[in-house]
């Protein structure tokens, strides 16, 4: 059947037509001035599900950079304070070679030493228990505020730290470094801790018996070596924070960019593609007025 | 053939002239008119009714005469036009349900639901690396907060839009009844016309019009009668029966979003006989579905990201599932959680414990800030959701352009059988301007043939 046209519905036809046009360059607007490709989910389903878990990842990887902050200056608190402990340990142990070699040391020169080592000891403690943000960085995950606890009377330094677990800073996914430095581990176990190595340092000198002095270099020595091994754990876990960190900034811009993708338009392509539904919709307008317009009518006469 | 027959002839063509020009006036003044069927002037040869005994060899036609003026559809056209409607109508509503569920996503957006979620996994992150700090708590109690109120506004709108469809349903009921009303006064108006021979094409074309508004409304369909009134039906029950019309009600309950299960459901009766109308088509029928399964359907999607929100959260914060030890929980007293009554049951911000109880392992607000690597977690959970209604929304808007381009084609197609064309119209004026005058000339000779005759008698 031949499809007889009439007024009424070029008319309407042009109506629907011009409606579409004006309707897909309301769209390309709408994303030019908000700049967004997708502005309600249904725009693009799938890409809304990619923005959503980009945005979770952006989050997550952030935290992961805020995290590995926070743990890098844990350890940085751990590599001064065990430096410092370090060197005095080092100075304790040139001390007590001093008093060793020279047997000859009178009683008030010994005591000389023993007030020197006697304020060492004191630094220690203080070093012991460097905080960091409240939280004392050798004392595990202990409540308390002090790693080592000194007895006021009989000067005996023991560990109250909780070592049950370990500080840990989620750093990447499913991966958490540990940032605390136990305290019996670097200073020693109870009974046999660098405290107590002083103390008998100190009784060593009161005595003045030459073993007992040598036997408190040997000590040192030993409690040097727990230091510096400490010290090699931090720096290492440093090391590895570091890497994690910058891993996390690289995801994240990569994150980032990907996100723009597929939430940003592109202002060259969108103002192209403006530029286009305009004309088809300035055409369409221009076809329209001059279609409905002659009749028979304007040929009578 | 009598001597004046010829005068009688003139007259006849002159007035079939005439109402031919009339019916074109018609048809040009109504070109704009909706429904407007264009008419037609069909007349008819009249011979002579003579064959009696001095009836003459070479008889001459009596003429012409209009039988009638004829209203040009094609009711196979008119009822594909009222089908192609419905079901633009129905998918136009759906969309437009849709449409609204997903403005209200506020996806993906700054302020949406996976960024306050993002928040609340970086608050707990936060206190994981400081345990005991009243500002990191602080920040985990009010970002929590914010979820649960996210939550509840989704709920909460969600609400309103079906009350407000609730109401449109209504709205549209009344629509319903003052049509079939109508199409009923109608139908007696035509019955009274055809019985008394009368031209009721205006009629019919006004109760088309109503029963095609019906079928937007519902998908109503007809059946004709002979008398050229129409029954029309709407989801298997009968509305108008000639010139009697029902009414139609929509049912009390449920009165709200939370009320609809699939025994309590928004229906449509008869008013009186309380027979069911199952609409599946048809803008109310768009709005029935809506009520019944679009909404509900969200809302329950709404309340499985709330649960997931709470279960998780409560399972690692509270996994001895001691009482008052949760930090989701309810705020009606029921212990259901739902979109609409999640809320944070932890008393203060001080109460926040992150981490196993003496110690500062910060190992709960770690777990809890795990969540957001989690694939079965709260956002991932939502996440889905969203796609999923994102899909059918953009499902709903594809079928309704279809639905709409369809509906266009058959509105075309109804108009090239029954639109005027205004160039059809003007050739047609013009030929029966010309009848007119000829009829005239007819009348002009045949007075001159008889002033001569009268003339020569003298």
């Amino acid at each position: 059947m031949t499809q007889r046209i009439t007024n009424r519905s070029i008319a309407t036809q042009s109506v629907a037509n011009l409606q579409a046009g004006l309707a897909k360059r309301a769209a390309a607007q709408d994303q030019m001035s908000s700049g967004k490709l997708i502005s309600k989910p249904s725009d693009d389903p799938v890409g809304t599900n990619n923005a959503l878990q980009y945005r979770g990842d952006i989050r997550t990887n952030e935290q992961y950079v805020r995290s590995a902050e926070n743990g890098a200056s844990w350890l940085a608190v751990q590599d001064q304070t065990l430096q410092d402990v370090s060197s005095r340990v080092a100075q304790l142990r040139s001390l007590a070679v001093q008093a060793a070699n020279t047997g000859s040391m009178d009683p008030s020169s010994r005591g000389a030493i023993a007030k020197q080592v006697q304020t060492i000891k004191d630094q220690l403690v203080g070093l012991s228990n460097t905080t960091y943000l409240g939280r004392p960085v050798f004392g595990g995950v202990t409540a308390g505020t002090a790693a080592f606890t000194q007895d006021p009377t009989t000067g005996k330094v023991t560990y109250a730290g909780d070592d049950s677990a370990e500080v840990t800073r989620r750093v990447a996914p499913g991966t958490d470094v540990t940032v605390s430095s136990s305290g019996a581990q670097v200073f020693g176990a109870d009974g046999s801790n660098l405290f107590d190595t002083v103390d008998s340092f100190l009784t060593a000198l009161g005595s003045g018996s030459s073993t007992a002095l040598n036997a408190s270099v040997g000590a040192f020595d030993t409690a040097g070596r727990q230091v510096t091994a400490g010290l090699a754990t931090v720096g290492a876990r440093a090391n590895q924070v570091d890497g994690y960190s910058t891993l996390a900034d690289a995801r994240l811009d990569d994150l980032k960019s990907s996100l723009s993708t597929v939430e940003d338009i592109d202002y060259a392509e969108s103002s192209i593609d403006y530029n286009l539904q305009n004309v088809a919709y300035q055409a369409s307008l221009a076809v329209t007025a001059k279609v409905i317009q002659p009749t028979l009518v304007d040929f009578l006469r | 053939m009598s001597t004046f027959s010829g005068i009688n002839l003139a007259s006849r063509a002159l007035s079939a002239a005439n109402k031919a020009v009339d019916v074109t006036g018609q048809n040009i003044a109504n070109a704009n008119t909706d429904g407007y069927s264009r008419q037609r002037v069909e007349q008819t040869e009249l011979d002579t009714v003579s064959d009696g005994l001095f009836a003459g060899r070479t008889r001459v036609g009596q003429g012409v005469d209009v039988t009638s003026i004829s209203r040009a559809t094609d009711a196979f056209v008119d009822a594909r036009q009222r089908g192609d409607h419905s079901t633009a109508a129905y998918a136009d509503q759906t969309a437009g349900v849709y449409s609204d569920v997903d403005h209200l996503l506020n996806e993906p957006a700054d302020d949406g639901l996976t960024e306050q979620l993002n928040s609340f996994w970086g608050a707990w992150k936060d206190l994981a690396n400081d345990s005991s700090d009243a500002a990191a708590k602080a920040e985990v109690l009010h970002t929590g907060q914010t979820v649960a109120a996210t939550v509840n506004t989704l709920d909460a709108r969600l609400a309103t839009q079906w009350s407000n469809l609730r109401d449109s349903a209504s709205t549209l009921a009344d629509q319903v009844n003052t049509t079939t009303a109508k199409i009923a006064q109608l139908n007696l108006g035509i019955a009274k016309a055809s019985g008394t021979g009368q031209n009721a094409n205006e009629l019919l074309d006004q109760r088309d019009g109503f029963v095609l508004k019906l079928a937007d409304l519902t998908g109503a369909t007809t059946t004709a009668r002979a008398d050229g009134t129409v029954d029309v039906s709407i989801g298997g029950s009968t509305v108008v029966h000639g010139s009697d019309s029902v009414r139609i009600q929509v049912s009390s309950t449920p009165t709200a979003l939370r009320g609809v299960t699939s025994s309590s459901q928004v229906t449509l009766s008869l008013v009186g006989s309380g027979d069911p109308v199952r609409l599946n088509t048809g803008k109310l029928g768009g709005v029935l579905d809506g009520l019944n399964d679009v909404l509900p359907g969200v809302a329950q999607q709404f309340d499985a990201t709330a649960r997931s929100v709470a279960s998780s959260v409560n399972g690692i914060y509270n996994p001895g599932g001691t009482a008052g030890g949760n930090f989701f929980g309810t705020n009606d007293g029921t212990s259901a959680v739902s979109a609409q009554n999640l809320a944070v049951t932890v008393a203060s911000s001080t109460a926040i414990a992150g981490s196993s109880s003496g110690t500062k392992d910060g190992r709960t607000a770690a777990a809890l800030g795990a969540l957001s690597e989690s694939a079965t977690g709260p956002g991932s959970v939502w996440r889905k959701q969203v796609t999923d209604i994102a899909q059918k929304v953009a499902t709903a808007n594809t079928t309704s352009s279809v639905a709409a381009t369809t509906a266009l084609n058959s509105d075309a197609s109804r108009e090239s059988v029954s639109g005027v064309n205004i160039d059809e119209e003007m050739v047609n004026l013009v030929t029966y301007q010309h009848a007119y005058a000829s009829a005239a000339k007819v009348f002009t000779a045949m007075d001159d043939m008889l002033g001569t005759l009268i003339n020569m008698v003298r």
